[in-house]
């Protein structure tokens, strides 16, 4: 394997040093001289500061809203605390947290207790006519561990697959508590039992938790830290809080995985004309999340751009094409991994309800829509089942705060395929040495960088070359030659906010190759040759 | 340089169960490559693959579609316009089996070609790798089944081992062509009659030519 040093680093070090401190650096360094030294205060102290910073303060959730919304917990080491709080793990009273939390880690603990039980172990107190291996008695001990063993091997079958880049997700304890996690869920919520896709939900709070907890160790072993930190931050309980976070975003995001289908109430205007020119997507009942995205289109989309939504209605592209798994994993394959975080920071301290997921769904669609609207149906599902990486994500979220709220938030600058100009001009074998050497970011010519966005597009669907064998690729082959995203240069209007790493920041990297690694997470399926 | 070739574009469903191995087949068939680290395709994915045939451009639009997505009316909007169908099951795993003859029956209540027939389907038992006397204790048997359920034929398939994914494509590519052209005989020309299946060009695919 190619990152070694991987797990034996705080996982997040990465950011830290876009912020031009590394806390594992200095305690390493301290260590070998074996001592504590100013050096080790002043990381602890910041430690500390930090905690201090977003909690202390008696109006502190607006604030941790805000740093949420703005994108200031990129580097954060208390983002799940943070988490907690936006999804109401955690009460606004902070003089509640331990007692909650313990509550939690109990109630937990007992539904473990419930759900995964050996029947071999509790069948010693039963009836053996009822309970025996081949019994049909639906109340069977073992009927129900056979059917708990199907429904944990469906499971089983996604934890495998979840970001199967990441070391992180290949370790067998982690598969573990990411499986007994969905499995107590499906038990405890046995209408919806388990779906694909919650395991891409699930699997970003772990490894969140994951960072703060190494976050935690590496600053508790030079001083003691503060009982609220121990207690929350305390990793023996990984596997309980982040089925206290999943479940919680799940009472949300539960109705996008239901397969119950409904008839889709009608405004009057529709029921006039909704049936002589029905599109498919229309007719019959529906699920809720088809429901949903066709709201966004047919509403959001076309309030503000009727352009886009008439091309998008003319080539019937129904939003459920590609809407649908970039609502149902939260633009999980969309973005990688680090952008990913960000956009959920924003999402969940917006609004436990999520309403923000609907903006979020326009931005990206307004992103890209010159390319769309000068495409045809196979290169707009390129471009919108294959979404193209956006260099600026904080952009992204700001503009989608415009679309909901333009009296209160400001116009954002038009940030449309900025990054793809650069990325395209930097595009070959040499780009790494040419996007470090240029420190200065080009003029930008709008129409050259959307022709180039278009390329990106075509190139997504259309043949390679002339032979027989000509390919197509969509998706490993173009996501492969894709330089990592984080050194693309940055816009020329970017928001002060914004912690994306600069270039200058990027030489400095130690660990260059994991950079890399995690670039290249938005990959959902590309080959690697380098993992065996 | 003129090139008259005609161009077919072809839509072509991958259905199945969870986890039967169907992005792994259009992976293999369309990159030549194979991977344990698929991740699970979440409501519907796309790739292309283009072929020379006889002296056309055969495009193939292949959907992937979530094994999950079975129940209900979602794949309604995923299947239209389809010309060609893989149902595809795990050999090692009889449940996955057992599900094909539900994703037919689900595509045939949802789409048939202008002419009343449902598309053309072939059967992949897929995983062969892992379970070698598959063929020998089964063929008599899958013979029948397809022709019992309408499958126009079966393969038993390996997307890690690259056994038969070219040759199932290729036979299904024929059967295409084979009802495409029974519908364009059928087709009077100059008149309109409304089809809740075909509302592009005539048949479900379109022609192009290049020039």
């Amino acid at each position: 394997m190619q990152h070694p040093n991987f797990e034996t680093r705080h996982p997040l070090q990465q950011e830290e040093q876009e912020t031009g401190y590394d806390p594992l650096q200095n305690y390493n360094r301290n260590r070998d001289r074996g001592s504590l030294d100013s050096t080790v205060e002043s990381t602890l102290q910041s430690y500390r500061k930090e905690w201090d910073d977003l909690f202390q303060d008696s109006n502190y959730l607006a604030r941790i809203r805000q740093a949420g919304i703005n994108g200031r917990l990129r580097s954060s080491r208390f983002r799940s605390v943070c988490w907690k709080v936006y999804l109401d793990v955690l009460p606004e009273d902070k003089t509640q947290w331990i007692s909650r939390t313990k509550e939690l880690r109990a109630q937990y603990e007992k539904i473990k207790e419930t759900h995964i039980t050996n029947p071999r172990k509790a069948a010693g107190k039963q009836d053996l006519v009822v309970n025996n291996p081949l019994s049909q008695d639906e109340g069977s001990l073992w009927n129900k561990f056979f059917q708990d063993k199907e429904l944990r091997s469906m499971i089983k079958q996604d934890v495998l697959r979840t970001f199967p880049e990441m070391l992180f997700f290949q370790e067998e304890d982690v598969r573990t508590k990411l499986t007994d996690i969905l499995f107590c869920y499906a038990r405890e919520n046995e209408q919806l039992l388990y779906k694909q896709g919650m395991h891409e939900l699930l699997a970003p709070i772990v490894f969140v938790l994951h960072c703060d907890h190494q976050a935690f160790q590496h600053a508790s072993e030079t001083a003691n830290p503060s009982e609220e930190m121990k207690v929350l931050l305390d990793p023996k309980f990984h596997e309980h809080d982040a089925y206290a976070m999943f479940s919680l975003l799940m009472e949300t995001a539960e109705p996008w995985f239901s397969s119950f289908e409904r008839e889709v109430r009608k405004g009057k205007e529709e029921m006039l004309t909704s049936i002589p020119f029905a599109r498919p997507q229309d007719l019959g009942p529906s699920v809720a999340i088809v429901t949903k995205v066709n709201r966004i289109q047919d509403q959001l989309v076309k309030k503000h751009d009727i352009e886009l939504y008439m091309h998008l209605n003319r080539l019937e592209i129904a939003p459920q094409i590609y809407g649908i798994r970039w609502v149902r994993l939260l633009f999980g394959r969309e973005f990688p991994l680090q952008d990913l975080l960000v956009v959920w920071d924003a999402l969940f301290a917006d609004s436990i309800t999520l309403d923000l997921v609907d903006y979020v769904f326009v931005a990206m669609l307004l992103y890209i829509r010159d390319a769309l609207i000068a495409s045809n149906f196979q290169t707009c599902l390129g471009l919108l089942m294959h979404y193209p990486p956006i260099g600026d994500i904080h952009s992204l979220l700001l503009k989608a705060l415009f679309l909901r709220d333009p009296k209160n938030n400001p116009r954002p600058v038009n940030y449309q395929f900025q990054q793809n100009l650069d990325y395209y001009k930097t595009r070959g074998a040499d780009f790494v040495n040419k996007t470090r050497a240029s420190t200065k970011v080009a003029p930008l010519n709008i129409n050259k960088v959307s022709s180039s966005l278009l390329n990106f597009g075509r190139k997504l669907i259309a043949p390679m070359g002339g032979g027989s064998s000509g390919i197509s690729p969509i998706n490993s082959e173009v996501i492969s030659a894709l330089p990592p995203q984080a050194q693309v240069p940055r816009p020329l209007a970017e928001p002060p906010s914004c912690t994306t790493p600069t270039n200058t920041q990027m030489k400095s990297q130690p660990y260059p190759q994991t950079q890399h690694q995690h670039r290249l997470l938005k990959s959902e399926s590309m080959p690697q040759p380098q993992l065996k | 340089m003129q090139n008259n070739r005609k161009e077919h574009l072809y839509k072509i469903l991958v259905i199945g169960d969870l986890g039967v191995g169907k992005t792994s087949i259009i992976k293999r068939y369309v990159h030549q490559t194979y991977s344990t680290n698929y991740r699970a395709t979440i409501g519907v994915d796309f790739a292309l693959k283009v072929l020379n045939w006889d002296s056309e451009t055969v495009r193939l639009q292949l959907w992937d579609i979530a094994g999950q997505e079975r129940f209900g009316n979602m794949t309604r909007v995923y299947y239209r316009e389809a010309m060609g169908a893989f149902i595809v099951f795990d050999v090692t795993r009889p449940t996955t089996f057992e599900a094909v003859s539900k994703w037919k029956e689900d595509l045939d209540s949802k789409l048939t070609l202008s002419n009343g027939q449902s598309i053309a389907t072939v059967l992949l038992a897929n995983k062969c790798d892992q379970k070698r006397d598959f063929l020998t204790n089964n063929s008599l048997k899958m013979d029948q089944y397809c022709k019992e359920n309408g499958f126009v034929g079966w393969f038993e398939t390996s997307a890690r081992e690259n056994i038969n994914i070219n040759e199932a494509a290729n036979f299904l590519v024929k059967h295409i062509i084979a009802s495409e052209n029974d519908i364009l005989k059928s087709v009077v020309p100059d008149t309109i009659s409304p089809q809740l299946n075909s509302d592009k060009e005539m048949t479900c695919s379109y022609w192009l030519s290049l020039d």
